[in-house]
């Protein structure tokens, strides 16, 4: 397979992409020891300079307004990048990273996600769901995640998951820099 | 005299004063809570059943409910209200500088960040010993206006709404949504709907008309927010004295065409919320004791009159009485008092049935408030929390959240509440849109897009239950909203003198000795202190207890339940079912729901250390 400019077909959709809107955004609440890694990385991740069109944001705040803010913005974002901090059972300490697919739950989790949205709950499943329900996300999101250790709370991180703030600011930068790259 | 419970007497000159002659006046006597007829039941009986319910949070958790249901005699035989979310915000605040109260704790939730912000800068206002010019007093009173319009439509249209639509109703109780169906409404003419059946059908979750009205109407509001205070819901111009941001008559114009844009909706609301209530009434009037409970309600009242309101606790009751919401107490469906003093004075938490600690070894720092009024041992100014890791036990302890309690009784905050002791209290001041009667609040509005000027009229009602509360909020978001209207007004005539000023021009220091104050406001969902403790400037103490701290609370060491679970073991099973395995329990989410229950920031910890480990979960889903 030739590719004449060096760039795979791959990049150059990508590339595409990059003429729409990225959004970068931490999801939590704030001062919640480990629980607000999310926000501490786009609180990082703001204070770096970025591509025209890659905007980083503080989603700390309820599904349903984030979701209602989101599907207000025009021209709409092409691409989000969620880092948030989520519970799976997975090695903690780890960072993960994933890719929200289309599917949906039934409505009837869809709702029970927003009695707790809007009763000031703030969890990342919800952004996805919600967002997702009404429209309000890209087919393309990303999400990068903590499993955390245990519950802290607290104004500051845990030293090792402190640790971890190069390496997930690192990962969200070629996540979205990687489209300008010169060559595959 | 306002306290039965309490040890306060009052003297000619109405001075409180502890009750002589006793040793020790705060201490109290613990009953333990007695399982063993329930047990019992429990063991020998198939129909009576442990049921769960999780009226918030299925998914990530923070307010869970435990029932037992005879589902033969269809009553409640107990209700746990279970707080199982853990925060340590007010840990957070200790050694700070007060300053940074407004954005931390505005941070305790995802929706009403701004009453947290404004709390804080009051109880900052009042240690520091300063005031807001008027027109910050106004905009201060604008923002809560549009904060509410967010809130209370966003709770009857999006949490409350599902449980009277049609795929609920006709589920639960089918022979009530054939009654729907021939049942004609009203004030068709005004909301559009020809049927209650329609109605209903309007209210179902992601797809009825007004469930998705409710989503999109959070519009305006939001708007008009984030030009003067920054985005929804965490503002950034709130500080001590006022707001950091600047005005201009487009600016008034704007947030004044979204309160008429959202008034016009808000108008409509009242005669949807009027004609389910009233069609559950006329088809059972046994509706009328879901949620029901005693008539004890508390509010602390909001949106000074900016040109009383001046920060001091001396002036509090009186600067208090002139708020457009008057604070008060409601005992038995009497109003007790109007007083802040009082207000303040019978505040208590207790932590016998929460996963906490109790203080009683570490002394009483206060043992009066700045004025010499007695404040008790358990007062917030000499709370501290100290978190305790348990399995959970209904007899000992199940919840993070404590007993919030006034005069020791259980007291319930809500939107309603506000305006309950405003309607009772016939004190607010002359103004242009509203009125206190002393049995309701006349509220006039102006003429909107497609409805006309209208007067409307909230009584305060015979009986107490979950329709009452859902229709008392429905007519409170047009109240609110009237707040807002004519302090626009105010904002111009303000702008009109040259009087432009949105914060203190009063340079101020951060004191270095100790100081105390509280933030008496208001939420959405109610009743809002913050209490704080400063010395050398910096916070020792921080507290705030929220409309959910005293609704969602457990038994209280006098074997009181709390709010929720009172109203719950009040509520008659009315749901239409085969067996237990059909039995949904809709008869007891629409008196949980009809409190808007909100936990995030409802449990909170203070221990003197700057970070804990906890294990929330475990604590609070652990075996019984």
């Amino acid at each position: 397979m030739r590719v004449r400019s060096g760039v795979s077909p791959n990049i150059r959709q990508r590339r595409h992409l990059m003429a729409e809107r990225v959004l970068i955004g931490g999801v939590g609440y704030r001062w919640f020891g480990d629980g607000s890694f999310g926000l501490v990385v786009s609180d990082e991740l703001a204070s770096l300079d970025w591509p025209p069109g890659v905007e980083v944001e503080d989603l700390g705040y309820g599904a349903l307004h984030v979701a209602l803010d989101l599907a207000d913005t025009h021209p709409p974002y092409g691409r989000v990048i969620f880092i948030a901090v989520t519970q799976r059972g997975r090695e903690p300490g780890r960072l993960y990273r994933f890719r929200c697919g289309p599917e949906l739950p039934d409505s009837e989790e869809v709702q029970a996600r927003m009695y707790e949205a809007s009763a000031g709950v703030i969890d990342l499943d919800h952004l996805l769901v919600i967002g997702r329900h009404f429209g309000a996300l890209p087919p393309d999101v990303v999400v990068i995640e903590l499993e955390p250790y245990s519950d802290t709370t607290g104004d500051q991180l845990s030293p090792p998951v402190q640790a971890l703030l190069p390496q997930a600011v690192t990962l969200v930068r070629r996540e979205v820099l990687a489209t300008y790259a010169p060559s595959a | 005299m306002c306290f039965q419970n309490l040890p306060i007497d009052f003297d000619a000159q109405g001075n409180a004063r502890l009750k002589e002659g006793i040793g020790d006046p705060y201490a109290y006597q613990t009953r333990d809570l007695d399982r063993s007829k329930v047990e019992k039941l429990l063991a020998s009986n198939g129909h009576v059943k442990d049921v769960d319910f999780d009226p918030v949070t299925r998914v990530a958790g923070a307010l869970a409910f435990h029932t037992v249901v005879d589902l033969e005699h269809r009553n409640v035989l107990e209700a746990h209200s279970i707080g199982t979310l853990f925060r340590g915000y007010e840990v957070i605040l200790k050694g700070r500088d007060p300053r940074d109260a407004m954005f931390i704790s505005s941070r305790v939730c995802g929706v009403c960040g701004g009453v947290h912000s404004v709390a804080s800068s009051l109880a900052m206002e009042m240690a520091f010993g300063i005031g807001v010019p008027p027109m910050g007093g106004a905009l201060r009173n604008i923002q809560l206006a549009l904060d509410f319009q967010v809130d209370n439509p966003v709770h009857l249209y999006l949490l409350a709404g599902p449980d009277f639509s049609q795929v609920v109703v006709e589920r639960t109780n089918p022979s009530l949504w054939e009654r729907a169906k021939k049942t004609e409404t009203r004030h068709g003419d005004i909301h559009g709907f020809r049927t209650v059946a329609e109605l209903m059908t309007a209210f179902n979750p992601l797809t009825g008309k007004l469930y998705l009205e409710g989503l999109h109407m959070t519009r305006p509001p939001k708007e008009a927010y984030a030009i003067l205070y920054g985005k929804y819901p965490h503002p950034q111009t709130v500080v001590p004295g006022g707001l950091s941001t600047t005005v201009s008559l487009q600016v008034l114009n704007e947030t004044q065409l979204r309160i008429l844009r959202t008034l016009d909706y808000a108008k409509r609301g009242v005669f949807i919320w009027d004609e389910i209530t009233q069609f559950f009434y006329d088809a059972d009037p046994r509706y009328k004791e879901v949620g029901t409970r005693a008539k004890n309600l508390i509010d602390a009242g909001m949106w000074d009159d900016p040109f009383a309101y001046d920060g001091t606790y001396a002036g509090a009751p009186e600067w208090g009485e002139r708020r457009w919401a008057t604070p008060g107490v409601i005992i038995g469906g009497k109003l007790v008092t109007t007083n802040l003093h009082h207000l303040n004075m019978g505040m208590e938490e207790f932590v016998e049935h929460s996963y906490y600690e109790g203080w009683e070894d570490d002394g009483v720092p206060y043992r009066t408030d700045p004025a010499g009024n007695p404040i008790s041992p358990n007062h917030p100014w000499n709370k501290e929390t100290k978190p305790r890791s348990d399995k959970r036990s209904w007899k000992d302890r199940y919840t993070w959240s404590t007993a919030a309690r006034w005069d020791r009784r259980a007291i319930e905050a809500g939107a309603y509440a506000r305006l309950w002791t405003t309607a009772a209290a016939g004190k607010m001041p002359h103004n242009r849109f509203l009125e206190a009667t002393g049995t309701s609040v006349k509220i006039d509005t102006p003429q909107t897009a497609a409805l006309p000027a209208m007067e409307f009229e909230w009584k305060i009602p015979e009986t107490w239950n979950a329709f009452e509360r859902n229709r008392a909020r429905a007519y409170h978001i047009v109240y609110s909203l009237m707040v807002g209207y004519e302090n626009v007004q105010i904002a111009f005539d303000l702008m009109g003198q040259g009087e432009n000023k949105a914060a203190t021009m009063t340079e101020f220091r951060v004191p270095r000795d100790e100081r105390v104050g509280v933030g008496f406001w208001g939420a959405g969902r109610g009743f809002l202190t913050h209490h704080l403790v400063m010395d050398k400037g910096v916070l020792t103490n921080y507290q705030i207890v929220t409309p959910s701290t005293f609704n969602a609370s457990p038994a209280d060491p006098f074997g009181q339940p709390g709010p929720y679970e009172e109203a719950v073991m009040n509520t008659p099973i009315l749901e239409e079912f085969e067996s237990g395995e059909s039995f949904t329990g809709i008869d007891i989410f629409r008196a949980i729901r009809s409190f808007d229950p909100c936990m995030p920031c409802t449990v909170h910890v203070a221990n003197g250390r700057n970070m804990i480990i906890q294990d929330a979960t475990t604590c609070a889903c652990g075996a019984a």
